[in-house]
């Protein structure tokens, strides 16, 4: 990008070198950020061959089918990541459950009808929930949800919802206080920022003439965002909650602490479970045996898998709405 | 993962020479949370008198066999012995440290420690899931001038690779045939049931923190957060309190002398006055250490804790390697060489 | 009527439950910040700044584990800022439109929400394992990992805001590329930039799981970068999960501590990048 400029013969000679240094140094600079992002893309092959590499010894062992397999015994070094898969499942969708309404009732809250004051300090509150670090939420959730919920909520869900023919299943057992149930909810208040957010910026890019005509022809509040501003910003919506889906899915500090660190598959959400997350935090720096450990990092590899699929997924729908 | 092998054994060939000589004097142990509380005591001593410290991480008996395998550690703590096979196949010596009582913990309101009376078939029961409820019959058999509560039992047990699960565990199937068939014994099981803790030192706190919970730990944990333990029938019919008389008549058992690579296991031992779940720690050391100098550190160590540690064993309700038993340990450390010469100096 | 009467309702109660919503989200913070405090506040004496961290049944201090994570966070900050800065000059300055630099945007925040724990894993294997030992250089990197697509994609997004003007008066004066970026460029996103840099510090200053299987944990006061390392998240883990007071006692301090630092960064973050907007 250097431009060269007619000068008399004695300059001449000085501009020439600095031009070809600049060159050099140009090429340099270019090679080094090129580099660099090259490197972001490297790093994440490098991940996924390292992780590829781990599990290969218990892949090959067990074939396909330690993704359905139930049993996990360090002593028969027989493995299956059917428990951890399904902990990991269950805790995000039970963190969806609760945490998608309450994320779009904050973001229509605030786009809606709060007043404008308050609108920023709120919103930065709302935030505030994300920066809090996942093992707060592990302490918080183990030392004071778990016992609140095991003496309060969960004897009443087992004494009502227990008795349902069907739906009693779900909520049948002894109240542990930690397990599936408390972990779900302490993920669904650690997504609620990042839906909450989304949501708030793809609401905002619904046209304010759609809007207005909508309240025009007499439609309230609360049927403009049902039926023009949802619809209209669907796409970025579900991206939005994928987001949210991919950081419950790999969630570890926070799940570890109330999971329960169970390896038994249970019928009702009030048990203790295991995630594939919790599992590796808890038993890696003590599995003994190549089978064992390579099970781990099996389990990681499929976790990787998993969100990967999820956040490139988000990431497309976002990209299609323009929000970045 | 031989490649993995290989590169450990190349990097660390390639660290131990490039690395200067090690900066701290500490010694690095890994393993049992059985064993912490005293060793942990020891170690404040020992710092004070020599000024060498113990970074010992206390991650479970199954970390510390890894740790020590993969040479991380200077030494592993295990309260389940390793078999001839796995010590010849890692080029281990294991000895034993200290011995010690494991205890049922429990968190049930309105029952004060001491007052619950358990046995080795019920006990299985209630781990095994067959037993749900505190005022179960077989409970109620045990204990009947206390008033137990139709409370759901949540069962708390070890998430991670632990000795004090071994040792339990074979009590259990020592004492109940379901439990030897359906789950077994070692360091970690498939269990029916329950929540799972890390650490002697989590099942303590998260039975600390569930009602109506139960658990097993080892005893010190369970004196030193005031839980409350159960006292407990043992093999002899008679109902005996966890204490340092009780762990001493189990240890008493043990022969130490003529067991190979010191391979005894104490649960379940006779005798009128003898606690049921006792177990035992032993330390795991490389036979042909690559740093000889940590290696002989480690080695300092453990003959002071022998000679000087009784004491604050005994207050932690550990007990102590008899005198005889330390002197044929400290013989076989004579197979702990380098370069041909032995790394410790026996006195 | 009637049924516009129906819509009345429905509508006050959509826009009620909206705003019982709010104030959930808001009790839940109010509740973890106010824990926090409660548990952690007593916690906070000179001495948790001055002793190292004690064994079991004992009192002290977080001393190593406050310098591990410093130590930890300050090199992996140095090694990210440049790689990640330059990535993003990359992705902005160099690439518009084309294929590797899409794929490198696309990837970079597919790294940004990844799983932590998985950094862990793959720096474990690269660095733990050849070694033979745990390590605070492993940590280090593993922190820098997890800081690097934070830093690129801030950097990306204000460079991005920087007017395109200002790069065609560069050109214009016949400035090298390189200068142009480093005396103009950068400093015209200054602001921008180091809010990134503190919101990736804010970020890494929380992580547990990355350091589990690199630093490891340390009893003792150390600063050999080459051996396990005390850090305040493992710490806190191991302590809060013991049955002993004193250590769960240290273990809510800490976590104070580290969440006053974080809010505090964001604070400042937020205060820069207000001040660069307004310019």
């Amino acid at each position: 990008m250097t431009v060269s400029i007619d000068m008399p013969a004695t300059a001449d000679l000085v501009a020439e070198q600095k031009a070809r240094r600049s060159i050099v140094e140009d090429r340099i600079f270019f090679g080094l950020s090129l580099g660099s992002a090259v490197f972001v893309v490297v790093m994440l092959l490098g991940v996924m061959v390292s992780l590829i590499i781990g599990a290969w010894p218990a892949l090959s062992k067990f074939g396909v089918a330690f993704v359905w397999t139930e049993r996990w015994s360090p002593v028969r070094e027989i493995f299956g990541a059917l428990t951890p898969i399904y902990g990991t499942i269950v805790t995000s969708l039970i963190a969806m459950v609760i945490g998608i309404p309450v994320s779009f009732g904050i973001a229509i809250f605030l786009t809606e009808i709060c007043p404008p004051i308050l609108r920023r300090p709120i919103g930065i509150a709302i935030e505030l929930l994300a920066g809090i670090p996942s093992i707060i939420y592990g302490l918080w959730g183990f030392f004071f949800l778990a016992p609140f919920l095991q003496t309060t909520v969960q004897p009443f869900l087992i004494n009502t919802l227990g008795n349902i023919p069907v739906i009693g299943l779900l909520f049948g057992g002894p109240a542990y206080g930690i397990g599936l149930f408390t972990a779900g909810i302490v993920l669904a208040i650690m997504v609620l920022p990042f839906i909450t957010s989304i949501t708030r910026d793809v609401f905002q890019t619904a046209p304010p003439l759609l809007r207005e005509s909508a309240y025009g022809i007499g439609m309230t509040t609360w049927e403009v965002v049902r039926h023009i501003v949802i619809p209209y910003s669907r796409v970025g919506l579900i991206g939005g909650i994928m987001l949210g889906l991919g950081r419950a899915l790999g969630e570890t500090m926070a799940v570890t602490f109330v999971i329960g660190n169970s390896h038994n598959i249970s019928a009702s959400l009030l048990a203790p479970a295991t995630t594939i997350s919790a599992s590796i935090a808890n038993e890696f720096t003590e599995a003994t045996g190549d089978i064992y450990t390579s099970s781990l990092i099996a389990l990681g590899l499929i976790l990787f898998v998993i969100t990967f699929a999820v956040l490139a997924f988000a990431k497309w729908l976002l990209m299609r709405t323009n929000i970045k | 993962m031989k490649h993995l092998n290989l590169a450990i054994a190349a990097g660390f060939t390639f660290a131990a020479l490039s690395v200067s000589a090690a900066s701290a004097a500490d010694i690095s142990g890994a393993g049992s949370t059985f064993i912490y509380p005293v060793f942990a005591k020891w170690a404040d001593t020992y710092k004070t008198n020599t000024g060498v410290g113990l970074n010992y991480q206390s991650i479970g008996s199954g970390g510390g066999i890894k740790q020590v395998e993969a040479k991380t550690v200077t030494f592993g703590a295990t309260d389940k012995p390793l078999s001839d096979a796995d010590l010849d196949k890692n080029g281990l010596v294991q000895f034993p440290m200290v011995m010690g009582g494991i205890v049922p913990i429990y968190n049930v309101e309105g029952i004060k420690p001491g007052e619950l009376v358990l046995d080795g078939p019920t006990l299985s029961g209630i781990f095994l899931g067959t037993i749900t409820k505190w005022d179960d019959p077989a409970i109620k058999a045990l204990n009947p001038s206390v008033k137990l509560p139709s409370a759901a039992i949540v069962v708390v047990h070890r998430s991670d690779g632990s000795g004090t699960t071994f040792n339990f565990t074979d009590y259990l199937g020592k004492n109940s045939k379901d439990w030897a068939d359906k789950v077994g014994s070692d360091t970690a099981v498939e269990w029916p049931v329950g929540i799972g803790a890390k650490g002697s030192e989590g099942v303590a706190n998260t039975v600390k923190q569930t009602a109506g919970s139960i658990g097993y730990d080892e005893y010190a944990y369970a004196a030193q957060n005031s839980l409350s333990y159960a006292d407990m029938k043992n093999s002899a019919g008679k109902v005996v309190a966890p204490s340092l008389d009780t762990f001493t008549s189990a240890a008493a058992n043990a022969d130490w002398a003529n067991a190979k690579n010191f391979h005894v296991i104490i649960t379940n031992q006779p005798g009128d006055n003898t606690w049921p779940i006792a177990a035992s720690t032993w330390v795991l050391i490389h036979k042909a250490p690559d740093d000889a100098a940590a290696t002989g550190e480690a080695l300092k160590f453990f003959d002071w804790a022998y000679k000087n540690g009784k004491d604050q064993a005994k207050a932690l309700d550990y007990v102590a390697i008899p005198d005889a038993v330390v002197a044929l340990i400290e013989k076989s450390w004579s197979e702990i060489q380098a370069s041909g010469k032995p790394v410790f100096a026996t006195q | 009527m009637a049924s516009y009467a129906r819509r009345q309702v429905g509508n006050r109660i959509a826009l009620g439950l909206s705003m019982v919503a709010t104030i959930v989200g808001l009790f839940f913070l109010a509740a973890i910040l106010f824990t926090l405090l409660y548990k952690g506040f007593s916690a906070i004496s000179p001495r948790i700044f001055a002793e190292n961290t004690p064994p079991p049944g004992s009192d002290g201090g977080l001393l190593n584990a406050i310098f591990g994570s410093l130590a930890m966070t300050i090199i992996a900050i140095v090694v990210a800022t440049p790689v990640g800065i330059l990535a993003g000059t990359y992705l902005v300055e160099y690439s518009r439109g084309s294929r590797l630099g899409e794929i490198a945007k696309f990837i970079n925040d597919i790294l940004l929400s990844a799983p932590s724990i998985i950094i862990g894993l793959f720096v474990y294997t690269i660095l733990v394992v050849p070694v033979g030992h745990f390590s605070a250089w492993a940590g280090a990197v593993a922190l820098g990992l997890i800081a690097l697509p934070v830093i690129n994609r801030t950097t990306q997004d204000m460079l991005g805001l920087v007017p395109n003007a200002l790069r065609e008066a560069t050109a214009a004066l016949g400035m090298p590329k390189w200068k142009a970026m480093t005396f103009v460029i950068y400093r015209a996103a200054r602001s921008g930039i180091l809010t990134g840099v503190l919101l990736a510090i804010a970020r890494v200053t929380g992580e547990t799981a990355p350091l589990l299987f690199t630093a490891l944990n340390n009893q003792f006061w150390s600063t050999d970068l080459g051996a396990p390392m005390a850090n305040l998240p493992v710490v806190i883990f191991q302590f809060a999960l013991s049955p002993y007071a004193d250590w769960q006692r240290l273990a809510w301090g800490g976590a104070l501590i580290i969440t006053v630092a974080i809010l505090a960064l964001n604070i400042v973050a937020r205060m820069l990048s207000n001040i660069g907007t307004s310019k």
